[in-house]
Parts: structure tokens; sequence; C-alpha cells
């Protein structure tokens, strides 16, 4: 079934539709919570919380909208608010990291480690633009922001990540 | 970390994140082949453009399916129990003596149709999936074992 078609469903409330976008889109929005919060625990509560969340809000989706863009949203202010809690986050460990169909390496858990470093709004426009491989365009719907700002927004959080490495790079050497 | 020509800077960025309009890729081009810090800067940004793009946020992530699942229904359940004590709270009353002999039932009836309504979130076809609670879970939990 389609996007489409499993939310036509889900919005007459036909549960087993709402869980094939569950599990379409669950891993996709743990990542994401996962960038944003550097929290497992954290991570599957806020996905859990933002899936509960739309499917009480699944009227409300215009059906013309792709799912995960809208769910993001919910997902984004779930995230931000457990920040905003300063609830006490466990940071994830070095080995708790890899490259795409590769064996844990030191440059991964590096480029990891970096990005721990840098605020949730830089590390999550970096994970839209590269990691997700979002268009300026699609993460500035996401964001309700205007395209500039996706720019240099990505500018600025580019550069502070390229200053994370350079100085892990100095205490290195 | 490269410094790249101030006005050139964004431009690149843009340039290697494949998002510059056509017109201004060949502009850059060009002043690259002149300006090697600017062309170092853009090979920077290749790189670690690369490096982002093969990362995965941690291992696989916890199926919530379940969990999901469960949580709708027993909202749904507890919707449902709250209409029912409501309307035994009314026949309760009625019993004791509290409403008007003529009044009750047509309340009662009323009443009970109205919070169903509103508490079904005014999509009565939701009583079908609450009534299957065994037969959807076991649904949601078989589509994340054919998915797995």
């Amino acid at each position: 079934m389609t996007d489409r078609e499993l939310i036509l469903a889900s919005q007459v409330g036909d549960t087993e539709a709402f869980g094939q976008l569950v599990t379409r889109y669950q891993q996709a929005a743990y990542g994401h919570a996962l960038a944003l919060l550097g929290d497992r625990e954290a991570a599957r509560d806020a996905t859990q919380d933002a899936f509960l969340a739309a499917f009480r809000a699944l009227r409300r989706l215009d059906q013309d909208r792709p799912f995960f863009s809208w769910l993001y949203v919910i997902l984004r202010n779930r995230c931000y608010s457990i920040l905003r809690s300063r609830r006490p986050l466990q940071p994830l460990m070095d080995g708790e990291v890899r490259a795409r169909d590769e064996p844990p390496d030191a440059d991964a858990a590096g480029l990891q480690r970096a990005l721990s470093q840098l605020p949730a709004a830089d590390r999550e426009i970096l994970v839209l633009k590269y990691v997700d491989g979002r268009r300026y365009r699609e993460i500035a719907e996401m964001l309700s922001v205007p395209i500039g700002t996706v720019t240099s927004r990505l500018h600025v959080a580019r550069h502070r990540l390229l200053e994370q490495l350079q100085r892990r790079g100095e205490r290195e050497k | 970390m490269v410094a790249a020509c101030r006005e050139y800077e964004l431009l690149i960025e843009t340039l290697a994140d494949g998002e510059l309009d056509a017109d201004q890729v060949g502009l850059v081009r060009r002043h690259m082949t002149e300006c090697p810090a600017c062309a170092a800067y853009h090979a920077e940004l290749l790189a670690l453009n690369d490096r982002l793009e093969h990362l995965a946020l941690g291992a696989s992530g916890p199926d919530i399916v379940g969990a999901v699942g469960s949580t709708i229904q027993w909202r749904l359940r507890v919707r449902f129990a709250m209409i029912a004590a409501g309307l035994l709270a009314l026949k309760l009353l009625d019993l004791l003596g509290y409403l008007g002999s003529g009044l009750t039932p047509r309340l009662i009836v009323t009443a009970g149709a109205v919070s169903a309504f509103v508490l079904l979130g005014f999509n009565p076809l939701r009583l079908v999936y609450l009534t299957d609670s065994s037969d959807s879970h076991s649904s949601i939990k078989g589509e994340r074992h054919a998915s797995s």
C-alpha cells in the first residue's frame, strides 16, 4: 500500500494501517531523534511519542504532504521539549556509531564525537542535508524557514564542525 | 580549515551541496581555476560531505510498532470506559432519585451518544478497531515480523 492509502485508512482508525506507517518510518524517525538528542532511550521515547501524537493528529494531515515531513515536525518539537526540560541524557558511547556498511572505524567515531559537541540545531541541519540527502527546499519546508535560513544555518554548522574536527586533530597530535 | 574568498564562500558551499543555479556554476568553477584557496575549500567541503553522507547514526533502533499499537488500543479502551462510567453514574443518580422522572432515559441515551461521538474523535468507525483488539494487535506484530 502507498503512504496515501495507509494514511487514509489510519484516519478512519485502522491501527493496522498505522502500524505499517510506523514500521516504514520508525528507523528514520529514530535516527533523527538520536541525532538531536544523542541519547538512545530519550530518542526511543521521543520517537514513540511522536508516532502517538501523529495518530491523534492524523485528521489534520494534508494528504498531499509527505508523511515523514509532517511527522518530522512533531518529532522535532518533541525532541526540543526534551532538550528544554534538561532531562539528563546519556551520551552515545564510541562503540555505538559506525559508518554505513563498514566496520567500526576511527574516522566515523571521530566525526560522531565532533558532531556530538555541536548544538542540537547544528546537528539537525547537517543530518537533514547530508545523512538524509534532502534538498534545501525540502529542509526549508520541514523546518518552516526560508531557504536562505537553511543555507546560512548550514554555513554556520559546517564551520563549527570543521573547527571541532580541526581541534581534535590538533589534540591528537 | 581553508579560507576561501569571502564573496565566493557561500557560492562554493552551495556548489558542493549540488544546489547552485546552473548560471552560477560556470562562474564559480572559473574562479576556482584561478584561486587555489577556493579550489582547496571546495575540495575540503566535498570530503566533509562525503564523510557525513556515509555516517549512520548508531545501530538499528528499537522496534516500537508493538508499543505504539498497544498504547493506541489502551487509550481507546480508556475512552470507552469513561463513557460507560458516565452512563452508569447517570443511571445511579436516577435510581437514587436525583433526576427528573421523564427526563432520564432520553438524557442517558443523548449523553451516551454525544460522549461516544466526541471521545471517538467524531469517528464512529473506530468502534470496529476497538473491538478487534487481539487481532489488530497481532496484525501489527505480524507486520513487524514480516518486515524484519
